[in-house]
């Protein structure tokens, strides 16, 4: 793929990724658990979405949205903990779509996903990140409780990426509508 | 434009396809438009009567669309989970439109919103 097309993707992923990042706190900050821990994570449908279109593009994207939400936080007191967190962003869907590849039906092409296939890939996405969050938030000691806050995460997680699935289908079939006429 | 880039822009349209074909089918109440809605309706109220509908009585069963219209509206009611077909026991050319557990579910749920109305006035 061309420098140009690659930039392009994962500028629009980061934005994407930052702009609902920042709508999801304007809407949803009532229903944070803790601090980067919330009962509703529209983002993470952004993850999912793009690492299945574009792979380690769409991946490197929501690593730099989340560098960019993340470091504009003014009471940032732990770059590195924040920074592999980011990292970690784009790492677990990577890593979510080769079990996924590896586990299940799934084709790199997405041939014959389902609906069915997608929401358990959107279970084991949910999984993996909010696992590898918290076990990296535990280990630097970042978490007062790790264990509700894994739980907190996986709930919003897949709570986000099943309403960003869901509006997305929205949209479609709106489209679909207009076509018809 | 290059094979390679041809070809990852392919691949690339390929899975938005397969995406979008699989958002499609996410579970959700069935989307159902006007003529579908009142065809559901009419058949409802032969069911409810335990009368069987032919395929064939069923496509004139509203007078006010095409045998053509009704035909692709059932295709797309039985696409949707709405109703189902069912062979005849004797003569394997006559097929029976049934509801499905989703249609039970419908008018359900109809059901409830015409109650929480009528509570609501």
């Amino acid at each position: 793929m061309r420098v140009q097309s690659s930039a392009l993707i994962v500028g629009l992923t980061a934005l994407s990724y930052a702009g609902l990042f920042l709508f999801n706190e304007y809407l949803f900050s009532a229903f944070n658990f803790s601090a980067g821990v919330a009962w509703i994570f529209l983002p993470s449908g952004v993850r999912l979405v793009t690492v299945l279109l574009f792979d380690k593009w769409g991946a490197l994207g929501v690593v730099l949205g989340s560098m960019m939400v993340a470091f504009h936080d003014a009471l940032l007191t732990d770059p590195l903990t924040v920074g592999v967190a980011a990292c970690l962003s784009g790492l677990a869907p990577l890593l979510a779509r080769q079990v996924c590849l590896s586990l299940t039906d799934l084709d790199v092409n997405l041939q014959a996903l389902t609906a069915r296939g997608l929401l358990r890939m959107a279970l084991i996405f949910s999984a993996l990140s909010a696992g590898l969050h918290q076990s990296w938030y535990a280990w630097r000691g970042a978490s007062a409780d790790p264990l509700s806050s894994v739980l907190v995460m996986f709930s919003g997680d897949m709570l986000g990426t099943l309403l960003v699935l869901y509006a997305a289908k929205v949209v479609l079939s709106l489209d679909t509508r207009l076509r018809r006429g | 434009m290059t094979k390679t880039k041809a070809a990852n822009l392919s691949q690339m349209y390929t899975k938005y396809l397969n995406l979008v074909q699989a958002i499609r089918s996410l579970p959700s109440f069935p989307d159902l438009d006007a003529v579908e809605s009142r065809m559901l309706n009419t058949f409802a109220a032969a069911w409810h009567d335990e009368k069987q509908i032919t395929v064939l009585e069923a496509m004139v069963m509203l007078p006010e669309i095409s045998t053509t219209t009704a035909h692709r509206r059932l295709k797309m009611l039985r696409k949707k989970g709405m109703i189902d077909l069912n062979l005849d026991a004797h003569d394997n050319r006559v097929k029976y439109v049934v509801p499905t557990k989703a249609t039970h579910q419908y008018f359900a749920q109809l059901g409830q919103c015409m109650e929480k109305a009528q509570e609501a006035a």
